[in-house]
């Protein structure tokens, strides 16, 4: 009973109302590319576009920091204009990597994975910042999303909502065509000339999502949030579209429940969300087994 | 440089990443299993990290850090920080520990309540004008000692930055 009324105490604070909004949306909108993702054998993708997307704001950052110092008006330069369109370029450069390219799909990733989380904390300890600048606890915050859902402002949450919506109604639209190149590519290909469309549609949702999740459970973390309810779901369920529906719900209540214990325990969020939707996965796995075994 | 004051009065501060190590003493004690080390590390750094009792302040605030839990501090802080406006005029309580700038080029001196850090990985602070006349260092709590303020926020111009701060503020140590 106390924990609902501590609970009931901190929804009277903004930052923990917004935080519950953008984790659903994130959540949801993470889930719905999840299933794509994994059927697409494109898992780790998610991982290397969130360290685009890291290396990306620590180039916003740099450069808010530079133009700053010569207009301070520019101090409240949206991350956002920078970070999401090199991120997008990312998804797009490695979604469209054929078999014939010299640096095939696993290692493109690993290399610009590893490139920009490396020059992305480069960036962020250049000399550009005053010595006081908290240079660790903002990277700690953006690879692992410790408290950065608990700092949203209006306006950020504003926009999570608006490109989410966006995502989640091209993805209902759009849903028989991504259906269709993430089972088989080729055939998609041959049947239908928008195909490389649809492939660079999934690359510019898959980036804008990761680039909004950042805020949720940060770089490091967010395959997972991509990967687990999907994964959960193919334990139990064969079809694509329950699949999807079930990730979708299964991703939201994990995000729900790993931020309200977060809330209430003081626990980093974003791993605490990762955790519960390993213990998630944990359940389907022997839900599946029970059922006799579904292979995804 | 007065950025540099960012360090103990309205940004996040790098405290540190890591639990503190403890002395293995697995050679010395061959018979013991793995189980029996690790229980043994474990009291250690548990009584090597003893919890903090904050002084209590008589102080009735509108926003009251001290009853709120690690992430709601680190939460509400960077709020007032980042929105000050939500927040003037209102009395503010926290719970931390005393730190001191000086400002090199003026010799002025700024007094903050360094916030416990929610993660192991931040720390934030406040800083805090004491309601009355007070020298520093004869009257005031030493640098690491644990306080308790309560004041009412305002903002603050110096050049061209603004700064926030408890104003009239209480304090016990």
């Amino acid at each position: 009973m106390e924990l609902f009324e501590t609970l009931a105490y901190y929804f009277q604070f903004p930052a923990v109302r917004y935080a519950l909004i953008v984790g659903v949306l994130v959540a949801l909108c993470s889930s719905l590319l999840g299933v794509t993702l994994v059927l697409k054998r494109f898992s780790f993708i998610g991982d290397g576009l969130s360290h685009v997307a890291f290396g990306a704001m620590a180039v916003a950052t740099l450069t808010g920091g530079i133009l700053t110092q010569f207009k301070p008006v520019l101090d409240s330069t949206n991350n956002m204009i920078i970070i999401m369109p090199i991120t997008i370029v990312a998804a797009v450069l490695l979604l469209r990597t054929g078999k014939n390219a010299k640096v095939k799909g696993d290692a493109a990733i690993a290399m610009i994975s590893v490139g920009a989380l490396a020059l992305g904390y480069l960036l962020m300890n250049l000399s550009v910042f005053p010595k006081s600048s908290n240079i660790s606890g903002d990277v700690c915050s953006t690879l692992f999303g410790s408290l950065s859902i608990l700092t949203l402002t209006q306006t950020e949450v504003n926009i999570c909502i608006a490109v989410s919506v966006v995502v989640i109604a091209v993805f209902i639209l759009f849903y028989n065509k991504i259906f269709s190149v993430t089972f088989d590519e080729d055939f998609a290909r041959a049947t239908d000339s928008k195909a490389g469309a649809y492939n660079l549609l999934i690359a510019i949702i898959i980036a804008v999502i990761i680039v909004i999740s950042m805020n949720l459970v940060g770089s490091l973390l967010i395959s997972a949030l991509i990967i687990f309810p999907a994964l959960s779901a193919m334990r139990v369920l064969k079809s694509f579209k329950a699949v999807t529906i079930c990730s979708a719900c299964l991703s939201v209540f994990c995000a729900t429940l790993g931020i309200l214990v977060s809330i209430l325990f003081s626990t980093p969020v974003g791993s605490t969300i990762v955790a519960v939707d390993i213990a998630a996965f944990g359940v389907f796995c022997l839900i599946g087994a029970v059922k006799g075994g579904s292979k995804a | 440089m007065k950025k540099a004051l960012v360090l103990l009065i309205t940004t996040l501060i790098f405290a540190g990443c890591g639990a503190q190590t403890t002395e293995n003493k697995a050679a010395q004690t061959s018979k013991q299993t793995i189980n029996d080390i690790l229980a043994e590390q474990q009291a250690q750094t548990t009584t090597a990290a003893p919890k903090v009792d904050y002084p209590a302040l008589d102080y009735t605030a509108e926003v009251d850090l001290t009853v709120l839990n690690s992430n709601m501090v680190y939460s509400t802080v960077y709020a007032m920080v980042t929105a000050p406006q939500d927040y003037l005029g209102k009395t503010v309580k926290a719970s931390g520990t005393f730190d001191v700038y000086t400002e090199p080029e003026t010799g002025k001196m700024y007094y903050a309540c360094i916030i416990a850090d929610a993660t192991a990985c931040c720390s934030q602070g406040l800083e805090f004008a004491w309601k009355g006349d007070h020298s520093y260092p004869a009257d005031y709590p030493k640098v690491g000692d644990v306080i308790t303020i309560g004041g009412e926020f305002e903002t603050y111009q110096e050049g061209q930055a603004t700064y926030c701060r408890l104003k009239n503020a209480e304090l016990a140590s």
